[in-house]
């Protein structure tokens, strides 16, 4: 047990004093004493006989601070010295509070990838002769003909050999205009989402081949019956939420082709949308140039039961990221990690690739930021041409409990496929909450447990400017949260920390497509452990590996760096394991960073990786990213 | 008695280590009453721990350098504090 009592005697600490500084400083410093009593003396008189405990503390720590630094002058020396050995010495603990810097920043970064190209001649429609169409137009009658209700069908379906891939999908898209003609309107009026009978579909099918009007079910319902006739036709298949001029909407995509010709199309009524790719995020990147519009959040992709998870095409990172989108799990786990919330920035901070601008600056509480961004490689699956947003944002809380409120307007240019643009302007408003709290468990000869809770939330909604006054429902949401804790411990000489933890990540997300209830989703669960060790005064070495279950996968990531009073050096790999690689790749990553500083003014830091990404039926995909920023530091 | 440990669990939420160890020192200088008159005081009020070493270091400073501007800073400092403690009370 450490005891005050057994510390070392004062005049083993302080540096004596110099007769002539004290000669020199006594009598204005005894003055000042003397006007500090009679403030004391007055203070008392008006009490009376009525002290308070905390008055009492106060005249204490004033008479005990003026008597220590009478005593003890040359103390600030001790003290600033302390400091900047702090500042040379790492600690193993993190910031209680961070020192509020006043910083100038500079990144020049930049991305190395191979840039796709569409395929020659790509149409959106795969090209068939008029026999060929009546043929298809006719095996499609028979088939609903043949067939007295939903199972027959299907049967039918699944028996069919005689059409070819390419003909499918006209088939498809055949089966899909017609359950448009028998659109439920009175479902889409009242905004009701139901889950409507195989059978059912089958019939309203069958009613308007028959030139009759039974209402089926709107697009949730449609796209789901289309996935699975295309099933049923053998073809992989799935349901696509997406935005139509700002409305939600949802359509089926299916894998068509073999060998090199194999692609992602997108079905939507009687429109065929080829890609001409296997990437998801690229495929979508031609969805969106077709329809002219971008979810700014990503999109969902469904089976046949159940919404699975989001994906983002190459624009919705970049909107995503302008709306200030965070990841919630990895903020919960980097507050767990630094053990409090950072409040406030003080700086200017300028970001440039070949591809984006970021201008950001911050003042405290609030902040404002410039982003720009434009298609410089000319990427025919980047369907911005260019995107221009202002965000103002705002920060409210102390180090346990915080909220960043903002609010992003955005002008995104969206290519066509004829040289043009289709543009129009998107608000977002987005809260991220965050709460995390520290308790010191046990301490003694043995060392030091602390715990530490947090939790987070993010909810955001976007819509298009011009509905803002007028409307709500084209709003895309998005909500999710994270809870998580970590457990730490330092050993009792302070040069060990280890720690382990767990968090998990809800979201917010539809239950399928059809009835469309709004559920809470458990997206990922994610353990982790880590060790940082003193190797001796200046020199800490810190280990950390993780393992998350998403949804889609699982991701295993090891790191490794040293710090130095200098600068650190860190290398990292990570792993990500797709179970669903036709929607989310398979990925390898290799990172490092290095930083140097000349502290307190002035740090560089570099940054960068390779990763690797492998989609379903795809070929491998390289990227390259640098970076090195700049930082001037003013206290 | 109030041993170090009993203080530190508070001065670690609060200070820097050199804070701490600025605390510490000033402890070690004092008598055993009064310093454990003074421990009881910070962990009686916690949240008054950082004006105090803010004091600490702000009176050294006036020390070991002299200056009228410092010197009326920390007077009205404390008559800030005694005002809001004046408050409290009532």
């Amino acid at each position: 047990m450490k005891h005050f009592e057994r510390l070392p005697k004062p005049e083993e600490h302080v540096e004596p004093i110099r007769p002539e500084t004290r000669e020199r400083i006594e009598s204005p410093f005894e003055n000042f004493k003397e006007t500090e009593e009679g403030i004391l003396t007055d203070l008392a008189r008006k009490m009376g006989k009525h002290v308070t405990p905390l008055i009492a503390s106060l005249s204490l720590f004033i008479g005990a601070s003026s008597a220590y630094a009478g005593e003890n002058p040359s103390g600030v020396e001790i003290v600033e010295r302390a400091q900047e050995a702090e500042e040379e010495v790492l600690t193993l603990h993190e910031p209680e509070s961070e020192q509020l810097l006043n910083t100038i920043s500079l990144s020049l970064g930049g991305t190395i990838e191979k840039t796709p190209s569409l395929p020659q001649g790509l149409q959106p429609e795969y090209y068939l002769t008029t026999g060929e169409k009546d043929f298809v137009l006719r095996t499609n009658r028979d088939m609903i003909e043949r067939a007295t209700n939903v199972k027959e069908y299907f049967d039918n379906l699944a028996n069919i050999n005689s059409l070819n891939d390419k003909q499918k999908v006209l088939a498809l898209r055949v089966i899909g205009g017609m359950l448009y003609s028998e659109y439920n309107s009175d479902m889409a009026a009242k905004n009701e989402s139901v889950s409507v009978s195989d059978d059912a579909m089958f019939q309203s099918l069958k009613a308007a081949l028959n030139g009759e009007h039974i209402p089926g079910g709107i697009c949730g319902n449609i796209s789901t019956f289309v996935a699975k006739a295309a099933r049923m036709m053998g073809k992989e298949s799935w349901i696509q939420d997406t935005l139509e001029q700002g409305f939600a909407h949802a359509m089926t995509g299916v894998v068509v082709g073999e060998g090199k010709e194999k692609e992602i199309v997108f079905l939507d009524s009687l429109q065929s949308i080829r890609t001409g790719t296997l990437n998801f995020s690229d495929a979508i990147g031609i969805k969106e140039r077709f329809s002219g519009w971008i979810a700014p959040f990503g999109t969902f992709v469904s089976d046949e039961k159940h919404v699975l998870f989001p994906v983002k095409s190459r624009a919705q990172e970049i909107t995503s990221a302008f709306a200030g989108m965070q990841h919630t799990q990895e903020e919960l786990e980097s507050a767990l990690g630094a053990g409090a919330l950072k409040l406030k920035t003080n700086g200017i901070e300028l970001a440039l690739s070949p591809d984006v601008h970021t201008l950001s600056l911050n003042k405290s509480y609030v902040g404002v930021e410039v982003l720009n961004f434009s298609d410089t490689r000319d990427n025919p699956y980047q369907s911005l041409e260019s995107a221009n947003a202002l965000k103002l944002s705002g920060k409210f809380g102390n180090e346990r409990a915080s909220i960043d409120a903002d609010a992003t307007i955005m002008r995104l240019s969206v290519k066509n496929f004829e040289n043009g643009t289709a543009d129009f302007n998107e608000v977002v408003a987005r809260v991220f909450a965050n709460y995390l709290d520290e308790f010191h468990l046990t301490k003694g000869e043995y060392g030091e447990l602390r715990a530490r809770l947090g939790a987070t939330l993010q909810t955001a909604f976007s819509m298009p400017t011009t509905d803002v006054f007028t409307t709500f429902n084209n709003k895309d949401l998005s909500t999710e949260s994270a809870v998580g804790a970590r457990l730490i411990y330092i050993d009792p000489h302070e040069v060990g920390q280890f720690h382990i933890g767990a968090s998990q990540l809800l979201r917010g997300q539809f239950s399928d497509f059809q009835a469309q209830r709004y559920i809470p989703h458990i997206a990922s669960t994610e353990f982790s452990l880590g060790a940082k060790v003193k190797a001796h005064e200046g020199l800490i070495m810190g280990l950390d590996a993780s393992h998350a279950l998403h949804d889609w996968g699982k991701v295993t990531e090891v790191g490794a760096g040293i710090g130095t009073k200098l600068g650190a050096a860190e290398a990292g790999y990570k792993k990500e394991k797709s179970e669903h690689e036709r929607f989310v790749p398979s990925t390898e990553t290799i990172s490092g960073s290095v930083s140097y500083t000349d502290n307190p003014k002035f740090e560089v830091r570099i940054f960068g990786f390779k990763k690797k990404e492998q989609y379903k039926d795809a070929m491998p995909h390289d990227e390259y990213e640098g970076q090195v920023q700049f930082i001037l530091k003013f206290y | 008695m109030i041993d170090w440990e009993n203080l530190s669990v508070f001065l670690e939420k609060r200070l820097t280590s050199s804070n701490i160890e600025l605390v510490k020192q000033l402890l070690s200088s004092l008598s055993f009453t009064e310093r454990q008159n003074l421990m009881l005081a910070m962990i009686a009020f916690p949240g008054k721990i950082p004006f105090f070493t803010e004091l600490v270091i702000k009176k050294q400073k006036l020390a070991s350098r002299y200056n009228e501007r410092l010197a009326h800073e920390i007077l009205e400092l404390e008559k800030t504090e005694f005002a809001s403690a004046l408050t409290q009370e009532n």
